[in-house]
């Protein structure tokens, strides 16, 4: 075996990476080259070094409130971004609101009564023709028909006539 | 702030801190719900590893503290993506690993516009942490000059490099949690343990 390989399988034993039977074959080898026990020495002096270095650590509730005034500070655009950055959010959201209009609209058409339909003026405008008539127009509402009542200056029995 | 002198790893794959993994997942469910005191029982429980990978990483306190809370505001944010699949702080690594791999790259293209920019270290006197005096001055400066190298020669490897590296030794990762927390293969996790080691190794000549 070379030593670079050999090496990288004494590395991988160090972690406890190295299947059994190359670790048995290692051990079987015996052969253990001088820089093999050096690369092991610095090895084991970087883990040590990396594990006994000196962290400044902030407490944890220091830490905690400063997130925590980060994720209030951060919850709209956070919501925005979730919910409305993907154009297609977009389009989704305005076609269930012009749906939901849409809805809404013929819902009340349906459920209102018929009468509601009957009360709409269907006569807008009576011209008489004789000077100084008046003319009354409702609805009759037994029939639906409407009605106009038109009333002379001779005051004479009213005439009046239905449409 | 305190100075702590990180203890030998635990054992690997089930170690969850603190909490029971069952806790953990308790909390993280009633976090999703938008509880604010769950998360903030996970972030208690688990910001002293992941602020010290962190520090490992830019050795540097306020940048740190910056990318850890970064970290933690991501981890809040995407909590819904947590499926449970990787244990919490693995997930929440990977999360930590990508802020800070994030920074060196940034550092790193702000490096190439600017070529006099030097990195900002850690202002705190380097002898903070003293190792055991065993009553010889000489013996002292020596280690005092091996802790340097091993600083120079770390600060030499690329963030990848170093991180798979701090994972495995101040976090006890496996090659495959390691792996899931930098997004690549056990087998890259072995590569880069392995350069990272020579490297070091090679810079460590000579000291001594």
């Amino acid at each position: 075996m070379n030593l670079g390989r050999q090496l990288k399988w004494w590395s991988r034993r160090r972690d406890g990476e190295l299947a059994p039977h190359r670790a048995a074959r290692l051990d079987r080898d015996g052969l253990r080259p001088a820089v093999v026990d050096e690369a092991e020495t610095v090895w084991k002096g970087l883990g040590d070094h990396l594990r006994n270095q000196a962290i400044p650590t902030p407490p944890a509730e220091v830490m905690w409130n400063d997130v925590r005034r980060e994720i209030r500070r951060h919850a709209p655009e956070h919501w925005a971004e979730q919910h409305l950055k993907r154009p297609w959010d977009w389009a989704t959201t305005t076609a269930i609101a012009i749906f939901m209009v849409l809805l809404g609209f013929f819902s009340l058409r349906i459920s209102m009564p018929p009468e509601a339909h009957a009360t709409e003026p269907r006569v807008a405008w009576v011209d008489a023709e004789l000077p100084g008539a008046t003319a009354m127009v409702y609805e009759d509402e037994q029939s639906g028909a409407v009605v106009i009542w038109m009333v002379t200056p001779a005051d004479a029995p009213a005439d009046g006539g239905k449409s | 702030m305190n100075i702590v002198n990180n203890a030998p790893p635990e054992p690997s794959n089930s170690d969850e801190g603190p909490l029971s993994r069952e806790a953990v997942a308790h909390l993280v469910e009633r976090a999703k719900g938008g509880d604010e005191d769950a998360f903030g029982e996970l972030v208690q429980a688990f910001h002293g590893r992941v602020y010290g990978v962190i520090y490992r990483m830019v050795n540097n306190a306020e940048d740190a503290k910056e990318l850890a809370q970064q970290a933690w505001v991501k981890a809040w944010q995407r909590l819904e993506s947590y499926k449970g699949d990787a244990q919490f702080f693995t997930w929440m690594y990977r999360i930590a690993v990508n802020s800070v791999l994030d920074q060196a790259r940034r550092s790193a293209r702000r490096k190439e516009v600017s070529l006099d920019e030097t990195p900002e270290r850690d202002p705190r006197p380097a002898a903070e942490w003293q190792p055991p005096d065993d009553g010889r001055p000489d013996r002292g400066l020596e280690r005092e000059e091996i802790r340097r190298a091993f600083d120079a020669a770390l600060e030499s490897l690329s963030p990848e490099h170093r991180m798979a590296l701090i994972l495995r030794e101040v976090e006890g990762m496996s090659y495959r949690e390691i792996g899931q927390a930098m997004k690549c293969r056990a087998g890259t996790v072995m590569s880069r343990i392995f350069y990272a080691r020579r490297q070091v190794q090679e810079r460590m000549k000579g000291v001594r």
